[in-house]
């Protein structure tokens, strides 16, 4: 059973996944149970500052699950905290959406309906996503892995979003 | 700085409430390792939480400060009420009462 476990982010194992195991060790695994863990591990993916706000504890741990800096918000209403990369993402994923839908308003302006610039259109869409995604999903792949990955995603976008304005 | 009861009540755990109440009553007699935590709540309730919602409730609580890991403790950690848990956990049954009164006075009354 302890194969659903790795569904679960990287710090969110650190920080639970031995007492999550141990436990596991001593159930049943029931079609419940097992809905039960997948629906865990989604939460646990779209919160991963749960895990990363909590101090590790256990022996031998790389301290990877602290909080980046230790530094961290609080918001009152909440109990929510916010880390300093959070905020980075954020801003940097609203930013270039901003800056590539501008471009793509003034391309439009500028050239009229190409179908490579309703092709930036759709990127500047879905563009910073992409690069969000590749950045969360790609653990502890190189630079340089990372930037083939968002350049082979980004090229894909680009081909089906012109292929879509010429259709 | 906001008063103690604003504190209690403001700490919002979402589909994880219950379960979360359920850890802080289990936990609000001994401290216990998640394990002994299952068997104690389907004691209470007949019910038996599964791992990932206890999991869930018990990140929630840690982030929180209201349940903490008792220093030492190995592969099988047990959990302890925090004193701000503690509060917590008087604010929620404190209301729950309430609920239950009037539920009940209007129950008789019907």
């Amino acid at each position: 059973m302890s194969f659903l476990l790795r569904l679960y982010p990287k710090a969110w194992r650190e920080r639970y996944g031995e007492e999550l195991a141990d436990l596991l060790a001593r159930e049943r695994l029931t079609p419940r149970l097992a809905l039960d863990l997948l629906t865990g591990a989604l939460d646990a993916q779209l919160h991963p500052q749960l895990a990363a706000r909590t101090a590790p504890k256990a022996a031998g741990s790389s301290g990877g699950a602290t909080v980046i800096g230790g530094f961290s918000f609080r918001c009152a209403a909440t109990a929510r905290t916010t880390t300093r990369e959070d905020l980075r993402s954020a801003l940097a994923l609203a930013g270039s959406t901003l800056v590539l839908a501008i471009a793509y308003v003034w391309l439009k302006r500028a050239v009229g309906s190409a179908p490579w610039v309703e092709a930036l259109g759709q990127v500047a869409l879905f563009g910073p996503v992409l690069a969000y995604s590749v950045q969360l999903g790609a653990g502890n792949r190189t630079r340089a892995a990372r930037a083939f990955l968002f350049t082979v995603l980004l090229g894909l976008l680009l081909l089906i979003g012109y292929a879509a304005a010429k259709l | 700085m906001r008063p103690r009861d604003q504190e209690d009540t403001a700490t919002d755990f979402g589909r994880f409430s219950e379960p979360a109440l359920l850890v802080l009553v289990s936990l609000a007699g001994e401290p216990k390792h998640g394990y002994a935590m299952i068997e104690d709540i389907a004691a209470m309730t007949g019910a038996r939480l599964g791992a990932g919602t206890l999991y869930g409730a018990i990140a929630r609580l840690e982030a929180g400060g209201l349940i903490e890991l008792l220093p030492g403790a190995e592969r099988r950690r047990p959990y302890r009420l925090t004193a701000a848990g503690a509060r917590h956990l008087k604010v929620r049954l404190a209301g729950l009462a309430k609920v239950t009164r009037i539920g009940q006075t209007r129950l008789a009354g019907a």
